[in-house]
């Protein structure tokens, strides 16, 4: 499958350009316009308008890997259901992922490996389609399964160790997307589709498509001492990566009785950052247990989040807030035992009900 | 009526019976998608398990030498389980389990894994039922016999 590179499609080429210079287009661009005159005049050579020319594309691509139809049909049915705004749309999420697929690649290829770099140039091309924004999940999913026996395919040693993990780790984060059915395009509209979000992001995302996606409140629950009400800083570990944040008042309430039920000389707070405010944070990928946490990591320091956040409440009025808008009763002393049990059994918050936390928390703001 | 076990080890874990002794709550098993994210895997006796440290930072190569499921402290058994490995993160490496986080850890026990004792963590992605799951702690016998201790006074 990856003899030669002679046949790689034109995008391939190009991605790799616009990877490495990390270039993105404005929101609202047409897709085409990514590749400059180049594109345009490809279309124009072939008498193709554009969602025609993307389909070109594909299968020109398709026929040169000699993969089967079977993927190259469903992205064709995408376009074909629902036209190019939808593909706009999800252009716009996955820029960033398919910006990193291209660096990815473009590493591979500095390895002068010819499988590699045969290699790469089809991850290249995976970068371009996500850019472009022509993989939904169902493309994906083909796609997933087509990368991973290709990979496997591969003779092992045939990169450098630590490029190979972080393909590695790309392949799984992508199988993960798939398996949960994750749309780009619209807002996340339930916890499943939440959780798998919140999984994909990393340093290339930025709070504003947190926001596109729906997620208009940040909750950080912390704690400030009795004795002089300074804000516990968190420990090493949090002032290298970054802070925990959830799109979950609950949870974070949770962490926060924790917290001070195992400090008696600190008392309990929930803060409350919004986008608006948060915008020029940059974050990092979420821990393992961002499922169960709802965890977004905010690569700045504590007294930052506390500085920018809108609405900082104690914890007796969280708790307060959490009965008044959930429902849920929870206890004024967590330990350590029962917190990790809560988290479990506690209902999730959606994303409307968090921000209607917010609204209601203002009122009892002590910032 | 006197007090139930469960909440005498409660009492005891809030007046700081841990924080004094070395100790690791094991929550549940990785899922296999998080466990190909690491490029290390469990030789013999070894076992990936998701764990949280609360009273102190814990670097690898700390070692327990008691562990007991929270809900039946009489099960408990007594080995050297040593802390191999600890990921946070998929996407950086740290040495040591910060205090407060909960990461995937490698635990190497050295009178062999015990499977049953093992069988009570639930799988990340399982939804947990506590009448058959439950969590299991890693400490030192000298904080494990105070607790023994107390339980039999009562």
């Amino acid at each position: 499958m990856f003899s030669s590179i002679k046949n790689v499609g034109l995008c391939g080429c190009l991605v790799l350009i616009l990877g490495v210079c990390g270039v993105s287009a404005p929101v609202d661009m047409p897709p085409s316009l990514l590749f400059g005159g180049s594109a345009q005049k490809f279309e124009i050579d072939r008498g193709l308008d554009q969602d025609q020319a993307n389909i070109q594309i594909l299968d020109d691509f398709y026929k040169s890997r000699e993969i089967d139809d079977e993927f190259t049909n469903t992205i064709k049915e995408e376009i074909a259901s629902y036209g190019l705004g939808y593909l706009q749309g999800r252009f716009r999420l996955g820029l960033g992922i398919g910006n990193t697929f291209a660096a990815i690649s473009s590493g591979f290829c500095a390895n002068k490996n010819n499988a590699a770099t045969d290699f790469c140039v089809f991850w290249a091309q995976c970068g371009l389609l996500i850019n472009l924004g022509m993989l939904s999940a169902s493309s994906l999913d083909l796609l997933y399964a087509k990368l991973s026996k290709s990979y496997n395919e591969l003779p092992k040693g045939s990169f450098e160790g630590t490029n190979q993990k972080i393909l590695e780790d790309e392949l799984d984060l992508k199988g993960s997307i798939v398996g949960e059915g994750v749309h780009w395009a619209g807002k996340i509209t339930t916890t499943a589709e939440l959780k798998t979000f919140l999984n994909t992001i990393d340093e290339t995302t930025t709070i504003t498509q947190l926001e596109q996606k729906g997620i208009k409140s940040f909750f950080r629950g912390t704690t400030r001492s009795k004795a002089d009400n300074s804000l516990f800083p968190g420990n090493l570990n949090t002032q290298v990566f970054g802070i925990s944040t959830s799109t979950d008042p609950i949870k974070a309430t949770i962490f926060s009785i924790e917290s001070a039920t195992s400090n008696g000389a600190y008392k309990g707070v929930l803060q409350i950052g919004l986008p608006n405010d948060l915008k020029n944070i940059a974050l990092s990928a979420p821990n393992y247990r961002v499922a169960k946490e709802l965890e977004v990591v905010l690569n700045t320091p504590a007294s930052n989040f506390a500085n920018l956040s809108k609405v900082e409440i104690s914890v007796e009025n969280a708790r307060k807030l959490v009965k008044e808008v959930y429902g849920v009763d929870l206890p004024t002393n967590l330990p350590r035992s029962y917190a990790d049990e809560l988290l479990e059994t506690i209902p999730e918050s959606s994303l409307d009900k968090a921000f209607e936390f917010y609204q209601k928390a203002i009122q009892y703001n002590i910032k | 009526m006197g007090k139930s076990i469960e909440e005498i080890f409660l009492n005891l874990e809030s007046e700081g019976l841990f924080d004094e002794n070395k100790t690791i709550y094991l929550l549940d098993l990785p899922n296999e998608s998080m466990l190909n994210r690491i490029a290390l895997k469990p030789l013999e006796n070894e076992v990936f398990v998701f764990a949280r440290g609360y009273n102190d930072d814990l670097r690898i190569g700390t070692t327990f030498d008691v562990i007991f499921p929270r809900k039946q402290i009489d099960d408990y058994l007594e080995c050297t389980i040593e802390l191999k490995y600890v990921s946070v993160n998929p996407k950086y490496d740290t040495d040591y389990l910060p205090k407060g986080y909960s990461g995937i850890c490698l635990l190497k026990f050295s009178k062999g894994l015990p499977v049953q004792m093992l069988s009570k963590l639930a799988n990340y992605d399982e939804k947990k039922d506590f009448l058959k799951h439950d969590k299991l702690i890693l400490t030192q016998k000298k904080g494990f016999n105070k607790l023994l201790n107390v339980i039999k006074a009562v």
